[in-house]
Order: C-alpha cells, then structure tokens, then sequence
C-alpha cells in the first residue's frame, strides 16, 4: 500500500496521473500475471487522501485452449471495415488497438481486427472521433472501399485511355490543366 | 366489354414507356466508379430494353448525382493512370485519377462511362444523354424530366459518428471483460512532451 497526502488539489490530478504511470510501469516491468493498481481517492476535511489499491485482474495472459470472441460462433464471422460498431470495441480512447492479452481473440483474428481498423481509419469511417490528425492529403480524402481485408496489399496499377471529348465538350479554357494547354 | 381489351392500361402504359426516353437519376455517393459505369452505360446505350438492338438508338437519359463523392477500391485513386495521348509534340500526359478529380469532380464519372459505353460509333451519341452533377443541385428542367430512380451499384457505409448513442447501447457487446476488470488500465498514457535540456548554469529552466 502506498499512501500520499496532498493538501491542495490544484496538483492532484498530475500527481495522480504519474503515480498511475509509474503503477502501470512498475507491474509492466516486474512480470506478474495480471496484477494492476486502482487508484482510490479519499477526502477528509479539506485533504485528498490518493492510495494505490492491488486488484487481481482475474483475466491474465490468454491461454491457448480460451476460445476467442470472434470464433466462437459455428457461422464463420468475418469481420469487415465496415462494422466501425465492432471495431471500436477493441479500441481505445485514442484510436489505438487493444492488445490480444486484453481482446482475448486469436492471432488470425486479431491481426485481421487490426487490418479492419487500418481500412477503416484510410476510409473515413470514424470521422473525427479520434482526433484530426489523420493524413488526409492528396488522394486519401476521397471515398474509397475494400473488397476484403487484405485488399491493402494487392496492389495493381491500372491504364486507363483518357478521352479528349470531355474537354471539347465542356471547356474549361479558364483554368490550366497542362503547363502548355491546348484547350 | 373485358373481353375486347387485349392489353391493359398498365401494361399500355409500359410499352409507352419502353420506346420513349427516360430520365434516371443514380446517386453516385461512395459508390465505384467502374461499376457505376458500367450501369450508366447499359441504360445509356438501351440494353436494359426488349427491344435493344446495336443499330436501334433506343437508350435513355441518366442523371448522375454527388459526383465529388464517387469512391473507388483501395489505392485505384492513385494507382488509376490516365493517359491522354494526341500524338502530337507534348501532348502525353499520364495524369493520376486523384489529380483529375482534383481539378474537375465530374470528369471521373464521365470517363467511366465513356469507357464503357465501349468503342463504336454510337458512342458519342449515347453519351449525350448524360447529366452529370457534382452534388445534389441541378437545373430545373433536368429535374422535371427525372421519372425513375436507379438503385445503386453498392450500398453505402455508415459512419461512426452516424449511429446514435441507443444504437450504440443496444448493440451487443463483443469483449467481455471479468468482474474485476479495471478500466483504467486501456487508458492511453498522457504525453509526457519533449525533454528540455536545462541550459548550463541554470538548473531549473
């Protein structure tokens, strides 16, 4: 048990979130099997009280014979970018993956849950939720799709016979289009 | 007097309809542009008609919406090269499909229709009879003349920002998690900001 005492909350919040961290260090580094900290706060006359409690997570490291989440069903799932009600289950606040220790799925369905939500962030799926960070320039804000979930890595460039009638048909003279236009 | 009538009002006004000039419309939100082309032009050219045949110009008139939101499969924005050649000095232009959508938002559907419309000397003829828009305003005499709705080539996805929070409550939960299961724990770790060095002589700062 670790005990602090603070007398002002002012600071309450940052020593909380580094005594977390340090918490999620220390059970990180030392290896043990599902042990993790709560934090529980206490406030007496004016003092807030912050004590680390030991709770034993009852779920540890996945073991081989767990079934997991997606493959318990006798109808094959498969999971698609665009089940964005699914995918954000195993996500965190900040558009990060859960690990498989967590999910509880198995590695093919977990690295295919990945690639869903890879496709889905690339298609536009969660909007703003997470942050407007995404790289959105160039092509990549225009709509696009996947066949399945491993459409990423067929790659295949396309040759397509542009017409010229489109540009007699509607002139478009005010705008350059080549560094040399001919329209 | 049922007896002398050999076709009904319905059925009559059907075969009106068939050798008149229809106008479609089809939204062409986040729908591909391949296939969506590929449909255009069938209405385009009157294949979709019992009486179609190559020589026989029977095809109707196609209104396509939302243009600026036509998608396409994975990287074919960037990978889709067009290639504009007149044989004539620097006249060769390989142009992505991103930079031509880009530039103009209607001229990707257009060139998926002409491509599939096919090369024959109907061509520029069927290709006419398209309207394309780059979102949901179109002239009022387009509009009038609108009498039947295509339904679209694939359906289109719903975001996440859509689903309302009933939705997302009655939805069924995938992971479970046990009794003891703390929450905090998925929680990201806040930034903690770039390593300052202290300049030499003042601690502090």
């Amino acid at each position: 048990m670790q005990m602090l005492r603070l007398y002002a909350s002012n600071c309450a919040g940052k020593i909380k979130a580094a005594v977390e961290t340090a918490s999620r260090l220390q059970s990180t580094a030392s290896g043990a099997a599902g042990h993790k900290f709560q934090t529980k706060e206490d406030k007496k006359e004016g003092t807030t009280y912050i004590s680390m409690e030991k709770v034993t997570d009852s779920r540890g490291a996945r073991k081989d014979d767990e079934l997991c989440s997606l493959c318990t069903c006798n109808v094959p799932i498969k999971l698609t970018y665009k089940d964005v009600l699914i995918l954000e289950q195993f996500m965190r606040d900040d558009g990060t993956v859960l690990p498989r220790q967590l999910t509880g799925l198995c590695k093919k369905q977990q690295l295919r849950m990945e690639r869903c939500v890879m496709q889905a962030f690339w298609s536009g799926l969660f909007g703003d939720k997470y942050g407007t960070e995404a790289d959105r320039a160039g092509y990549k804000r225009f709509n696009r799709y996947w066949k399945d979930d491993m459409s990423m890595y067929q790659l295949e460039t396309k040759q397509r016979h542009g017409t010229w009638f489109y540009i007699k048909r509607y002139p478009t003279k005010n705008q350059q289009l080549f560094k040399n236009p001919l329209n | 007097m049922s007896y002398r009538r050999a076709v009904s009002r319905f059925d009559r006004v059907n075969q009106w309809l068939q050798f008149s000039r229809q106008w479609h419309v089809i939204d062409a939100n986040q729908q591909d542009a391949e296939l969506l082309g590929d449909k255009v032009a069938r209405y385009l050219a009157g294949k979709h008609k019992p009486i179609f045949h190559p020589e026989t110009d029977c095809g109707d008139h196609v209104v396509v919406t939302n243009c600026k939101d036509i998608a396409m499969h994975a990287f074919d924005w960037k990978h889709t090269i067009y290639k504009f050649n007149m044989e004539y000095p620097k006249s060769k232009a390989d142009i992505p499909a991103w930079q031509i959508h880009d530039y103009d938002q209607c001229r990707i559907a257009f060139l998926s229709v002409y491509r599939s419309l096919g090369n024959n000397l109907l061509r520029r003829r069927h290709i006419q009879r398209l309207h394309l828009f780059p979102d949901e305003e179109m002239a009022e005499f387009v509009r009038k003349n609108i009498g039947s709705q295509l339904r679209q080539v694939q359906g289109v996805v719903k975001r996440s920002d859509e689903y309302t929070a009933e939705e997302r409550a009655n939805f069924p939960r995938v992971v479970k998690f046990a009794d003891k299961h703390v929450v905090d724990w998925e929680k990201s770790i806040p930034n903690p900001g770039r390593h300052v060095k202290p300049v030499p002589g003042q601690k502090d700062k």
